[in-house]
């Protein structure tokens, strides 16, 4: 993502997903050298060395989920972030009790965090996870079963830990409430850009085939009804002539039928909605002029639109290559697992540079496409490296939840 | 020009620069970027006695040029072409050329034409309904404004 050529497109929450946990990762780890250093000096008491445990517990299901976010199963990775936080705010909350006001701010902090992400089901159970663990904490406070740090430090110490992380979770909190809110400002002006874009490409698609209509089959066959007119004023009187006329009309009647069948299929074509997307992919395969691969795995039939919106994505992105990659070779891979179609398709061909080419290309009408549908794009491509473009759709998502 | 068939009869012989008369037949050109009309006009001039054709062009700027070049009498020129189109290169064909006489065609119906061919003043024909005899009824009515 930092300037690996690899394009975030619809990403963009994940990013700042991706940010958070690299800067938890440094708060943390400073939380367990802090912890560490306090049970060596001002506090002697080995239940520091466990709280310190089971923050770097936390450094783990940092790293754990990183690489689950990495891998997109980013509903997993969430979880693990939201029990990591639980769970290190119960231990550290019985260790010291008075550090309840602070812990009780922290398991908020993940339903704030993992807001931007999650359906509402999802949302639910987060929340109802942090009432509980609220509760839990609170219990653990009350119930005070472990002696021994507490009372071995100073109060100076208790007031000032309390003083100090009271404000700054509260500020952690607020900061990601913000980024949150800004987050779904810019979603809901994406949303409107994109609606715009998709409005605007219908038309042109429209305006496009009215065009191909008119300068095409329209042109020929009104070539075909004057030399028809020509043909019966000439039948008696010129039969040699006529039949000549007749001949021409029947080469132009095959190129509009042939016109014809190709625009029909440009609008939508027959094997999408008869067989689905695999058998329609791999006609659209035959077809290209590039040697095309169609692999499938568990690919059944979908929603109406999910199929439209991965078949033409997946057309587009092959005549890109066929058409401004110079790829000798472009394979399309489709898969479908735990309620996502994924699809893939990647050329051998001279590649580009996506962060200059994604406004104005084709690409930005793939992505708004595919969102439409509650997918997300993304593009890797380097000069002379080829490209991949990828896409995925949730099967079961309603969009807008 | 001599002209003869069917209606009137006429010596209009019109000589240029060059010297170059044609002889007795109405000289049209077809301006269109779709070869099936040209072509299909073609056929029509073809068979249409004393009706020639001396020239195609495939845009407004061609048949711009050709206008000034060629001894021409009628011109069947297409609406909507790239680049200057049909309106523009028929007013500018009235420049080099005044006697010539431009009928507009396309294969829209006139009420979904532009304005501005309306405004022309020129003669508009449906090119599906081109043929022998609306041929000479244009040439006789030498493009008067009569949407067909």
């Amino acid at each position: 993502m930092d300037g690996d050529g690899e394009l975030v497109g619809l990403d963009v929450d994940r990013a700042q997903l991706a940010l958070f946990i690299r800067a938890n990762l440094i708060t943390v780890i400073g939380a367990v050298i802090g912890l560490l250093v306090l049970s060596a000096t001002i506090v002697r008491s080995a239940w520091f060395v466990l709280d310190a445990v089971a923050v770097a517990g936390v450094v783990v299901s940092l790293l754990v989920a990183r690489r689950w976010l990495d891998g997109n199963r980013t509903g997993r990775a969430l979880t693990l972030l939201a029990v990591a936080d639980f769970v290190v705010a119960i231990v550290t909350t019985a260790i010291t009790p008075v550090i309840l006001p602070v812990t009780t701010l922290v398991v908020v902090l993940p339903v704030i965090v993992i807001l931007p992400f999650l359906g509402r089901r999802r949302l639910l159970a987060t929340s109802v996870s942090a009432i509980a663990a609220a509760v839990v904490l609170t219990v653990v406070a009350a119930a005070h079963v472990v002696h021994g740090p507490q009372e071995l430090a100073p109060a100076w110490l208790k007031h000032a830990l309390v003083i100090v992380f009271v404000p700054v979770v509260t500020g952690l909190i607020l900061l990601n409430a913000w980024r949150s809110h800004l987050g779904l400002v810019t979603r809901s002006a994406e949303l409107r850009r994109s609606r715009s874009r998709i409005v605007v490409a219908a038309d042109r698609a429209r305006s496009q085939i009215e065009r191909d209509l008119h300068d095409g089959a329209q042109q020929r066959l009104t070539a075909v009804a004057i030399r028809l007119g020509l043909v019966q004023r000439l039948i008696e009187r010129d039969p040699v002539r006529a039949s000549a006329l007749l001949s021409e009309l029947d080469g132009e009647l095959h190129e509009t039928i042939a016109e014809l069948r190709d625009l029909a299929h440009g609008i939508y074509p027959p094997l999408l909605g008869q067989r689905g997307l695999v058998e329609a992919l791999a006609a659209a395969a035959r077809r290209s002029p590039v040697s095309t691969t169609v692999a499938a795995t568990d690919v059944g039939r979908y929603r109406a639109d999910v199929e439209t919106a991965i078949y033409f994505c997946c057309l587009e992105a092959m005549q890109n290559a066929t058409k401004h990659a110079a790829a000798n070779e472009i394979r399309v891979n489709l898969d479908s697992r735990k309620g996502e179609l994924a699809f893939s398709v990647t050329d051998d061909g001279v590649g580009f540079d996506p962060t200059s080419t994604i406004s104005g290309t084709g690409l930005a009408h793939m992505a708004d496409r595919l969102g439409a549908a509650g997918g997300t794009l993304t593009v890797r491509s380097a000069s002379g490296d080829g490209t991949t473009v990828h896409g995925r759709v949730e099967i079961d998502a309603v969009p807008g939840l | 020009m001599r002209r003869s068939g069917a209606g009137t009869t006429e010596t209009a012989a019109r000589r240029r620069d060059d010297g170059s008369v044609h002889e007795g037949a109405v000289a049209v050109m077809v301006v269109d970027d779709q070869r099936a009309f040209r072509s299909a006009a073609a056929s029509v001039i073809e068979v249409t006695d004393g009706f020639t054709l001396v020239a195609e062009a495939v845009s407004g700027e061609q048949a711009v040029r050709l206008a000034s070049e060629r001894m021409l009498d009628l011109v069947l020129m297409d609406v909507n072409m790239p680049g200057i189109g049909g309106i523009e290169a028929a007013k500018a064909i009235h420049h080099v050329a005044r006697d010539v006489v431009v009928v507009l065609v396309s294969t829209y119906e006139p009420s979904d034409l532009p304005a501005d061919v309306h405004r022309s003043g020129r003669a508009y024909l449906h090119k599906e309904r081109l043929d022998p005899d609306v041929l000479k009824a244009l040439w006789d009515g030498r493009g008067s404004r009569r949407d067909r």
